[in-house]
């Protein structure tokens, strides 16, 4: 390594430069897909609050762009220094696409910039075109992810005869459309629980009685879409995962049996917290309708079925770090390891069902949630407290989950930059703890938020003090 | 509801009658953990049902999580003063405490760090053989447990020594061993599928080749 990052380590600063870029790109990736899909629902329903939503969601956009650059330059000049031989090679092999990445975002960002000032110009005549502009704004970025999943997901799996391979071939590697249909949903579904959050803040932070009515409104708006879109999650997961076992079936074992098991370990428990938590919110809904209260027996007999499902889900084979590590001394097996008849429980058979039955009482507490607005009305702004604290923790579960998925997809390389084919020689070749790995999420999520808590102050907290 | 709601604002009620309606919430947490602590461990360890404690712990921890949720769900409305400072706070703190909890969740389960320099400071050539089987470059254990206890794709290298040495009638364990890794379709051992990587050999130098089959002949 020519250089090291001292006192924090190399892996550990682009570790954090590459996941807040990552983070902010999916806001800015995921948010617009939301905004024009609201901004046509507004003309649509002629309904103001999507409209409202939409354009308060693009102010927010709009700051976070110049941060997404702003990391974005923070990770590569990081990798730079310390990886600059392998920086190097994946230059020189995927010079097209980086030219054009940066060619791009650079239409991109015009087009973002055209979109956001014409918002008002367009508003009477031309709001078909104004949603034409926001749609290709989503093609861009789009295609802007497309490209850099290529790069990505090459490094996990590269195709045969890597010397002699063509650039596509090289993009449209193994894991490539599998990772494409994972981040593409995921970044609708944190986009929604972004929207939620700052919709709980404002809620919480405003004291006016029509602003209540209206983020309230803007929150529940926004856990539905991430809610809608999680639900899906798992199956481009498991898509992804396929592609992975097919590609080389040692990843499989080392992610789910091996180094990585206990890190899908806490993501089932994520997982399961972020649906518990999305159903609480919608069980706090369902109790603002004017005779919701009527389900609440049903729902209740849901909320634990998903709990034994989610116990279902996170039992674990056994206690064990890895394949190769004995028992701690004093320790039997037996006490550490799945009892016999329970074995079943390990197994992926049952957390697939598992996790399709939360799924399913999810999509049933919703049938709940409808059956009880078809028979009573909303008093918007009148919704318990509590919920918007499961808004403002929901994205906090989903930064999270994002951020462990991504280490476990890097870590999958093990010692290998481009797996099999360049090896990783630095002082940090090795898998990081669990313990560590965690502590860096946190640091990730917190910085994140705090620079979005910025964002929020400067869009909505400065322009109301300003105003009389 | 919303008289209801007056109700839980004015807080006029007597604390017990409060309560109540956390009743069957608690008591289905504490009869789930009596059941975990109590009933599980005099279960027989012949029937295949007996957990042990760190399964116990988990349950117990799901147990506790799912009465907390049933009580969110049984208690009255909150009313915070929008707009005020507490409410303006209340939101750093709830994600601070989300973050704090995740990250304890992380620290809290088994996990593994793989030493940085586990082959090269490697004494003997046994050493230096179980630290290349443990290599994530090579990758022998992802497929190969020892001794059993957890689950594998390849078989068990507990005893292999001995097997090694009678598998092909006229061969030796040493030779037997090389060809397996050399040549791993040459012979498959029933019941397993013929997953092995056919490229370990290229992979290893001559004097790794020695030193992991000095490692996996002390294997008996």
């Amino acid at each position: 390594m020519p250089v090291d990052l001292a006192p924090f380590g190399a892996r550990s600063l682009v570790w954090v430069g590459a996941q807040l870029h990552l983070l902010f790109a999916a806001f800015v990736l995921g948010a617009p897909i939301f905004i024009v899909i609201c901004e046509y629902l507004g003309v649509r329903l002629r309904d103001p609050r999507y409209e409202r939503l939409a354009r308060e969601t693009m102010k927010v956009v709009v700051m976070a762009y110049s941060l997404t650059a702003l990391t974005g330059a923070f990770f590569t000049f990081t990798l730079l220094g310390p990886y600059r031989d392998f920086a190097g090679y994946l230059f020189v092999r995927f010079y097209p696409v980086f030219a054009l990445y940066g060619l791009l975002i650079l239409i991109e960002t015009v087009v973002m910039y055209v979109y956001w000032y014409t918002w008002e110009p367009l508003a009477r005549r031309g709001k078909g075109f104004h949603i034409s502009i926001g749609i290709l704004l989503n093609l861009l970025g789009t295609v802007v992810m497309l490209l850099m999943n290529g790069v990505g997901s090459f490094m996990l799996t590269p195709p045969e005869g890597v010397e002699r391979a063509s650039l596509w071939d090289l993009i449209n590697n193994p894991s490539w459309s599998g990772l494409n249909l994972h981040r593409f949903i995921a970044n609708i579904t944190f986009g929604g629980f972004m929207v939620a959050l700052v919709a709980a803040t404002l809620f919480l932070t405003s004291s006016k009685k029509e602003d209540h009515a209206f983020y309230d409104w803007m929150g529940f708006i926004g856990n539905f879409i991430g809610t809608a879109t999680l639900i899906l999650l798992p199956v481009a997961g498991y898509i992804y995962a396929r592609e992975l076992f097919l590609y080389d079936a040692a990843l499989s074992t080392f992610l789910m049996a091996d180094k990585l098991s206990w890190f899908f370990e806490v993501q089932g428990v994520l997982v399961s917290l972020l649906f518990l938590a999305a159903n609480y919110y919608m069980w706090l809904s369902t109790q603002r309708i004017a005779g919701g209260a009527r389900f609440a027996a049903y729902m209740r007999r849901a909320f634990i079925a998903m709990v034994v499902a989610s116990a279902v889900w996170i039992t674990p084979q056994n206690f064990l770090p890895d394949l190769t590590s004995p028992a701690p001394l004093g320790v039997p097996l037996t006490d550490i390891v799945i009892p016999e008849r329970a074995a079943f429980l390990g197994l992926m058979m049952a957390k697939g069902l598992a996790v399709t039955a939360v799924i399913a009482l999810t999509l049933l507490n919703y049938l709940f949630y409808r059956r009880a607005l078809a028979t009573g009305s909303i008093a918007w702004g009148q919704i318990d407290h509590r919920s918007q604290y499961v808004l403002i923790a929901l994205p906090a579960l989903a930064v999270y989950t994002m951020g462990l998925m991504g280490a476990v997809r890097e870590l999958a390389r093990q010692d290998w930059h481009v797996y099999r084919y360049i090896q990783d020689t630095s002082p940090y070749w090795y898998a990081p703890s669990l313990a560590y790995t965690s502590l860096m999420l946190g640091i990730i999520t917190l910085v994140f938020f705090a620079l979005m808590g910025l964002i929020l102050w400067l869009g909505f907290g400065l322009g109301k003090a300003a105003s009389p | 509801m919303r008289e209801e709601v007056a109700t839980a604002a004015r807080g006029d009620q007597p604390p017990h009658r409060r309560l109540v309606r956390f009743r069957t919430p608690l008591l289905s947490t504490l009869l789930v953990l009596a059941a975990i602590w109590v009933l599980i461990p005099l279960l027989p360890e012949a029937s295949g049902w007996r957990f042990g404690p760190p399964y116990r712990l988990l349950y117990s921890a799901l147990a506790l999580g799912g009465g907390l949720l049933l009580c969110l769900i049984e208690a009255r409305p909150v009313r915070l003063p929008l707009g005020s400072r507490r409410a303006v706070a209340s939101v750093p703190v709830v994600f601070l405490g989300t973050v704090a909890l995740l990250v304890a969740l992380g620290a809290a389960v088994p996990q593994y760090e793989r030493p940085k320099t586990a082959g090269e400071e490697a004494a003997s050539q046994v050493e230096r053989g179980r630290a290349i089987f443990t290599s994530p470059n090579v990758g022998c254990f992802l497929c190969h447990a020892i001794g059993g206890g957890a689950a594998s794709r390849g078989p068990d290298l507990a005893g292999l020594a001995g097997r090694a040495a009678t598998r092909k009638p006229g061969m030796g364990a040493e030779e037997y061993l090389r060809e397996s890794i050399a040549n791993p379709g040459a012979f498959i051992v029933p019941t397993y599928a013929p997953i092995m990587l056919a490229d370990l050999a290229q992979r290893l130098s001559p004097e790794q080749m020695d030193d992991l089959i000095a490692y996996l002949l002390t294997l008996k």
